[in-house]
């Protein structure tokens, strides 16, 4: 491994672990509601961490800085931030996002709460159904600033958010890869 | 930036050839294993290039902009990638709830509460993720009752660990 790999890659797990950290120690203050634009600020600020530690790292370390050529230093610190921002998406789509927002999740949840009895499925629905859901994820939406509210009536506020790139990446994806 | 661009360029055409592959030959489920295949070769392509790359510029050891030696870096996004790929690819056979609310939302340009929910049914959201479980093995039907397995449990527990480490209420 070389000393800039071995730079890149610190710089990157070290801003990670301090997203992990902070979020592991405020998530238990922040509602469901505001999950989304909690952890949308908690990624700036962990990409904000790791380019002020790229900065230290590359620029002012005598050690690495004296072997960085020209445009090394900007590569790094796009490599770092890079690496950084794949792996807190891993840990919010792999860890973080199951558990808030999975539907399965929350049926075994459920199920293990009445563990070993079971539960029929009536029993089930009624504690844990399509309502539900929608309650949670339209509160989210709505405290997230995704939709809006106005006169009982909910409207798609932000047209460039998260979802909505997201959903045209994988229309594209579907058109391309199943040829419709 | 040749093993930036190598890897990147690589993991192109791993994307690119699980595409074909879904059109030459069309299933109705997903394909993950033609991707998988592919991404792999690719990783050990990359391997073998980067290499051949570095003992081949060797002998030139000025280090420059194009052959900064960060081929591991690389290869960790090559492999960070592969996951994404992989959940937008799940993502056009499965609607989320959120993108379908969205997407409703979207279609109605404005919509009531009351006409939302009557979109979203428990036969849509709820009962073919239990179906889910139950093929998975999570969870069983015991005299007409849903009851978790050996391997649900685990999960279960897993889930309730990591709500008393964070305390955060139950999701869903």
């Amino acid at each position: 491994m070389s000393v800039f790999d071995m730079a890149v890659l610190i710089n990157a797990l070290a801003s990670f672990l301090f997203f992990a950290v902070v979020q592991f120690f405020s998530c238990r203050f922040v509602s469901s509601k505001e999950v989304l634009r909690w952890l949308m600020n908690l990624v700036i600020l962990g990409l904000a961490v790791n380019i002020a530690g790229g900065i230290i790292l590359f620029l002012k370390n005598p050690e690495v800085s004296a072997q960085m050529v020209f445009g090394a230093k900007g590569l790094c610190l796009i490599l770092s931030a890079g690496v950084y921002l794949l792996v807190t998406f891993h840990y919010i789509v792999l860890v973080f996002g199951p558990y808030e927002s999975s539907v399965r999740l929350r049926v075994l949840r459920e199920l293990y709460k009445e563990f070993p009895r079971g539960m029929l499925p009536r029993e089930l629905l009624s504690r844990y159904n399509a309502r539900t859901v929608v309650d949670r994820r339209l509160d989210r939406l709505v405290s997230s600033g995704e939709i809006e509210l106005k006169d009982g009536v909910y409207r798609v506020k932000n047209r460039k958010n998260y979802f909505t790139v997201s959903d045209i990446i994988v229309g594209k994806l579907r058109k391309i890869a199943e040829g419709k | 930036m040749f093993y930036v661009l190598a890897t990147l360029s690589i993991f192109c055409i791993a994307v690119l050839m699980h595409i074909l592959w879904c059109r030459v030959f069309p299933k109705n489920r997903l394909q993950i294993a033609p991707f998988a295949f592919f991404s792999l070769v690719g990783l050990l392509y990359y391997g073998a290039l980067a290499h051949l790359f570095f003992y081949g510029s060797s002998a030139d050891r000025a280090v420059n902009l194009w052959n900064l030696p960060l081929a591991l870096s690389a290869a960790v996004v090559y492999i960070l990638l592969i996951p994404i790929y992989l959940a937008l690819y799940f993502n056009t056979r499965v609607e989320s709830p959120t993108q379908k609310i969205l997407r409703i939302i979207h279609e109605h340009d404005g919509i009531g509460y009351e006409e939302l929910a009557s979109c979203i049914s428990d036969s849509e959201i709820i009962i073919p993720r239990i179906d889910d479980l139950l093929r998975c093995r999570y969870i069983q039907m015991k005299e007409g009752a849903y009851c978790l397995t050996a391997r649900g449990i685990v999960v279960a527990k897993a889930l309730n660990a990591y709500q008393v480490l964070t305390g955060r209420e139950a999701g869903g």
